[in-house]
């Protein structure tokens, strides 16, 4: 104990050495210490207030992201499911994934092939851009029409043509090289 | 403790309503007709922007025009089906006495996922549907001009003498008769017509059916076209088949196309990788690659270029040829001649002369020919020929010039009689083959 502490005791001993606490002491001292407090509030409201705002705004700007990525997540699992047809029926997607298989062999094939500078060839490279935009156009159909017959057909047949122009794409480059081998033996 | 299980309870409970209550909300059912009417005068323009709304378009002696559009709609509340009939029943089309523009595509967005649609209309409100069907009924002018955009759905149209403009995609379209010719863009459809003045179409994986036709050209794509007849053929074409039994002359541009017609005007064919199938045309002006060719009567044929091609004829006048490569002809019936000027590994096959044959000339390289003649036939042979391979009955001849320098042969001989408008069969070139058949 410190020796302060020791004197202050030994100075106000009577006093102190009571049976009861002194009640209107201590509460006149509890509204001492309140209004001090409230006083000291009081002393920068506009800070305060600006502290609060603050609050709100992060509190509200939290709520804002969680919101939008929530919104952001629903939606794109809600696009994915309506642009693939296997989200319509098991059975077309199983197809499409056939279709899907079918172009990419054939994709493979032609990524083989050497170069041709054919316009035929460069022609038909351009018929499959075509068709992919008629393939995105038609995804954007099935997502107003929903399943809709015509507009599945319409995919399916994109797939069709697709590997339809593939083969012609190789057809074409084999053609061009299996006549320039030709003449060269005639030659 | 308790008390947050109790809160966790009463959360859970309150979710579960809000999902059944959701759920089980009462569908409405509509079904109802909505009817617009503008004057616009006998000439005036109409338009109609169509969606999947199947639409039959009559026509009337009347200045003005009607649409009856008939909604048979499910919509997920009382509400929904109150701000749709609301909408529809204040939604105008611009209009006056010079033109009417009508649209069955009322929304400005629409999203159909697991078979629920929701719509968003002009104007900002929503309204969620299970299903909706629309049909519609068009009155229009008979002579107007008429311009039809619609895409996935069946539209009729009754007989119509004024212009008309059709963009299609995915429709299943049944005209009847035109009396002006029709512009037509389509993808996707199946479009009919009865006879129709005229036509001008660029189309893609389209299937067209026609009766009788004034002039008609196609930009077309994947294409099936049939008709009755038509006037003049003009195409582009790639990919398609047209089978057309009777046509006036015919302009051709085409790739990976079959053609198919009975009897036709002149024509002038430049193909690639495709098949004519023809029966009976006049004069045929062709360039070609990689294509077969049937024709069973034939005028003239020239030939500006040609390869790796395949053509028979049954009966021909005469043919000319440009420049050919690697193509086999065979000539069933050849009436006057047929002159090569520049072949190369050709194969040509006369199976018969008439009266009137004049010419048999081949230059070239590689050329493998065979000719039959009539035994009495007098005519006069020709050849320059290194490494040639002739087979011919050399004893009937009478032989003006006849060299043989190496590989080289040189021949001018006659059989029967020299006269001045006598058959002359002459070559000219290297290794080519020849024989000549009497019967």
């Amino acid at each position: 104990m410190s020796r302060r502490l020791e004197e202050y005791l030994r100075k106000h001993r009577a006093s102190l050495d009571v049976e009861s606490p002194d009640d209107y002491a201590v509460w006149e001292r509890v509204e001492e210490r309140l209004s001090e407090k409230s006083k000291r509030r009081s002393l920068y409201p506009v800070r305060d207030r600006w502290i609060a705002v603050r609050n709100i705004a992060a509190v509200a700007i939290i709520m804002f992201c969680v919101g939008y990525i929530t919104k952001d997540i629903i939606n794109s699992v809600a696009v994915r499911k309506s642009v693939t047809l296997s989200s319509i029926d098991r059975n077309l997607g199983n197809r499409e994934k056939e279709y899907r298989r079918m172009v990419n062999l054939r994709i493979q094939e032609v990524q083989q092939l050497q170069g041709n500078n054919n316009f035929l060839v460069a022609e038909l490279f351009s018929e499959l851009a075509e068709l992919d935009s008629i393939y995105i156009q038609s995804l954007t159909d099935l997502k107003v029409l929903g399943p809709n017959d015509k507009v599945i057909n319409t995919i399916f047949d994109t797939y069709e043509q697709k590997i339809r122009l593939l083969e012609l794409i190789i057809l074409e480059t084999n053609k061009t090289k299996n006549h320039e081998d030709d003449e060269k033996i005639a030659l | 403790m308790k008390t947050m299980k109790r809160l966790h309870f009463k959360i859970a409970a309150i979710a579960l309503l809000f999902i059944l209550s959701s759920l089980i909300a009462d569908a409405k059912d509509i079904q109802k007709t909505y009817t617009w009417k503008y004057n616009v005068s006998k000439d005036g323009s109409v338009s109609m922007e169509n969606y999947d709304c199947n639409i039959i378009v009559h026509t009337w002696d009347k200045g003005e025009t009607e649409l009856k559009l008939t909604i048979d709609a499910e919509t997920r509340t009382d509400e929904d089906a109150a701000v749709l009939d609301k909408f529809l029943q204040n939604l105008k089309f611009s209009n006056s006495q010079a033109s009417v523009a009508f649209s069955d595509r009322f929304w400005v967005s629409r999203t159909t996922i697991m078979n629920r649609s929701t719509m968003k209309l002009a104007g900002g409100e929503t309204v969620s549907l299970i299903s909706m069907e629309l049909s519609g009924e068009l009155w229009i002018p008979a002579a107007c001009r008429f311009s039809l955009n619609s895409k996935y759905s069946q539209v009729n149209m009754d007989d119509f003498a004024g212009s008309l403009i059709l963009n299609l995609y995915n429709d299943d379209f049944y005209g009847k008769s035109l009396s002006t010719p029709v512009e037509l863009n389509d993808k996707y459809s199946t479009i009919e017509f009865g006879d129709i003045k005229g036509l001008r179409a660029d189309i893609y994986n389209t299937k067209f059916n026609a009766g009788n036709s004034g002039d008609v050209s196609f930009e077309s794509k994947y294409s099936r076209v049939t008709m009755v007849s038509c006037g003049k053929l003009t195409a582009n074409s790639y990919n398609d088949k047209f089978n057309i039994p009777k046509t006036g002359d015919i302009s051709f541009t085409a790739k990976y196309t079959d053609l198919k017609t009975e009897s036709s005007g002149n024509a002038e064919l430049d193909m690639y990788n495709g098949t004519a199938v023809m029966t009976k045309i006049k004069d045929v002006k062709l360039t070609s690659k990689y294509c077969e060719y049937q024709i069973a009567d034939a005028g003239i044929c020239n030939i500006l270029s040609s390869y790796n091609d395949k053509l028979t004829f049954s009966t021909l006048n005469s043919i000319s040829i440009a420049e050919s490569k690697y193509t086999v002809y065979t000539i069933e019936f050849l009436s006057k001649s047929v002159d090569e000027k520049d072949g190369y590994n050709d194969k040509f096959t006369v199976s018969g002369t008439g009266k009137d044959f004049g010419r048999l000339a081949l230059n070239g390289k590689y050329i493998s020919s065979s000719v039959r003649l009539p035994g009495n036939t007098n005519y006069r042979f020709k050849a320059d020929v290194k490494y040639a391979d002739f087979d011919i009955d050399e004893s009937s001849f009478k032989p003006v010039v006849k060299i043989i320098e190496g590989s080289n042969v040189k021949y001018d001989a006659i059989k029967g009689t020299e006269s001045e408008k006598m058959p002359v069969i002459e070559v000219n070139g290297y290794q080519i083959s020849l024989k000549i058949l009497e019967k």
